[in-house]
């Protein structure tokens, strides 16, 4: 019992970080049509950013008794800013000289500029390509101990980090749901998603709304990036195969929410997480990216456009 | 509305129209699509764009709203430059459009196409949106309101929660004018919007077109396929054929323009 418990726990936290991944996958694909390959490698920068700025800010502080209580905060703002303006470039420079080009051209340079993140990354100028590890910057007591049984049976923890990716992840999903399904701007988007054409006739200036839309996304992905490498201090390389698998997975559950769908995507990232983590721990961890993928092949059998994407019938 | 008719006509002599399109041209590859297309619509007038299929009336329309971007020519309203404008830049100008064939949001409810069209003349920062004052809500209630009362003028409020795509197809281009005026045009382009209505429906759109004028202060330039509307409806119209301009005049000369018949019916037979 505790160790279903405990990998519900794990689930949870590992499902927030996908959906808050997956949010800017099915984001961007729901405006433009075409998957953002480097979506993953903004988050991998999230993280490095985080990492960055908080060794130089311990550096200088060089406090005696831990790292302050707003260090965390400030960490994340800064990771945030960083990879919104870097989205907004991503866009810019590269997508938009595109807008009227076949989808597949777009597709190739997404995974170019993907490449070329993971590469840049690796400069010993910017991030170097050995792992480093990412400091504490929260205490980890145990939140919640739940015994079950009797005594000298295993216990459930929930620590302070985990309960602060629950938090903020759903804080951030919260806000995004909100800004889509209840604000001006989010029916701008969802009109823009629909058809850019008409909504620029019914005034809808469709290069802000897409600008907007990459830049949300990558905050999202900033803030994943960062409550990644609080969760899991080890970070690698920026081009290290475990980032495209994060990525990867993100994109999945984008997939099987029904991507273009943003509680679709929330709900992928759950369902992923769950399938990964008791994969893993019921049956085997070798094969945990197969329970993920294996899924992915039967719904893309069984319900092609995804858990919550509307069915698409072909009219003859 | 707050202007007194001598202001008015101060602001816009009689002889300046309020839309001038002078000698516009587009083609896509050889096909010259409109060639030398020129139009003067006066205020708060009634205008007819007639043409066989394929004569490039549709075309028109996306040369004025910015879809495409003419070759040669000028756009102005009243004062604003609008050749070469992107669409939504022409929108905040004052052109509205429907389209021949219906693109409303399907899935956003009746009552929510209309106000994303109105929400266009009001900006709120980013700020008030999140914090949602009082000055926001205002404004969203007077969005509320302006679009309620256009669903109202359109016999469309009963379905003001439904989803679009729920709607007849008639009611359905109703929306679609609804969603126009909801960007307080002054210019109003049609197309084709009586198009699979029955005779009923046909009448009580012809109306409803002939109150906009008045009722919206704007103009409106129509593009149907059924005679009867446009000849009833409009004061002038201009024909056009393969891309180009064939006749100009009240609707009792296009009735009896041998050129447009011709047009129409194919040239008569030489007998004799």
């Amino acid at each position: 019992m505790a160790d279903f418990v405990q990998t519900l726990e794990t689930a949870l936290a590992v499902g927030s970080l996908y959906a808050l991944i997956a949010l800017g996958y099915t984001m961007v694909y729901g405006i433009l049509k075409f998957i953002n390959f480097a979506h993953g490698d903004v988050v991998v920068l999230g993280a490095w950013i985080s990492y960055t700025v908080a060794q130089w800010c311990l550096k200088r502080l060089a406090p005696a008794d831990g790292p302050p209580l707003w260090l965390g905060p400030v960490v994340l703002a800064c990771a945030m800013t960083v990879c919104g303006v870097l989205g907004f470039l991503i866009e810019r420079l590269a997508y938009k000289p595109l807008r009227r080009a076949p989808r597949l051209n777009v597709l190739i340079t997404a995974i170019g500029v993907s490449l070329l993140l993971q590469n840049v990354g690796q400069l010993d100028a910017v991030f170097g390509s050995s792992p480093v590890s990412m400091p504490a910057l929260l205490p980890n007591p145990a939140l919640v101990r739940m015994s079950f049984g009797g005594p000298g049976s295993s216990e459930v923890v929930i620590g302070l980090v985990d309960a602060t990716i629950f938090v903020t992840a759903g804080l951030l999903m919260l806000a995004l749901e909100t800004i889509v399904y209840r604000t001006r701007l989010g029916a701008a988007m969802r009109a823009v998603s629909f058809n850019a054409e008409t909504a620029a006739l019914m005034g809808i200036n469709a290069n802000r709304i897409i600008s907007f839309t990459f830049v949300t996304g990558s905050v999202l992905a900033a803030a994943a990036g960062f409550l990644y490498a609080m969760k899991y201090p080890g970070l690698n390389q920026p081009a290290h195969t475990i980032w495209v698998l994060l990525g990867l997975k993100a994109f999945v559950s984008a997939v099987i929410g029904g991507i273009g769908n943003v509680r679709g995507a929330l709900l992928g990232g759950f369902v992923i997480a769950f399938v990964e983590q008791f994969g893993a721990f019921y049956i085997s961890s070798n094969y945990r990216d197969v329970y993920v993928f294996a899924l992915l092949i039967i719904i893309l059998l069984i319900r092609p456009t995804g858990i919550l994407g509307t069915p698409y019938r072909e009219k003859v | 509305m707050t202007s007194g008719p001598a202001r008015f006509a101060l602001a816009s002599p009689e002889n300046r129209p309020l839309l001038d399109v002078q000698d516009v041209g587009i083609a896509f590859g050889g096909l010259k699509a409109v060639n030398g297309f020129s139009l003067q619509l006066p205020e708060r007038s009634l205008y007819g764009l007639i043409g066989p299929n394929g004569a490039g009336k549709t075309t028109v329309f996306n040369l004025l709203t910015g879809v495409y971007r003419p070759d040669r020519g000028g756009i102005r309203l009243a004062r604003h430059d609008l050749t070469g404008r992107k669409p939504h830049e022409i929108t905040l100008a004052g052109v509205a459009r429907t389209f021949q064939n219906i693109r409303l949001f399907g899935e956003m409810s009746v009552l929510d196409n209309v106000r994303l069209a109105a929400q266009l003349r009001r900006s709120v920062g980013a700020l008030s949106t999140f914090f949602r004052g009082p000055r926001f809500h205002r404004c969203e209630a007077d969005l509320r309101d302006r679009a309620l009362e256009l669903l109202d003028v359109m016999e469309l409020r009963g379905d003001a929660d439904a989803p679009a795509r729920s709607l007849s197809y008639g009611h359905q281009r109703r929306l679609e004018i609804a969603r126009a005026l909801a960007t307080r045009p002054k210019v109003l382009l049609l197309d084709e919007p009586a198009a699979g209505m029955n005779p009923q429906e046909k009448q009580s759109l012809a109306k409803l077109i002939e109150s906009l004028p008045e009722r919206f202060e704007l103009s409106v330039l129509l593009i149907d396929h059924d005679m009867g509307l446009v000849m009833k409806v409009c004061r002038k119209i201009t024909v056009l054929d393969h891309g180009e301009i064939i006749a100009v005049g009240p609707p009792d000369r296009i009735q009896n323009d041998p050129n447009v018949i011709a047009a129409y019916l194919g040239e008569p037979t030489p007998d004799a």
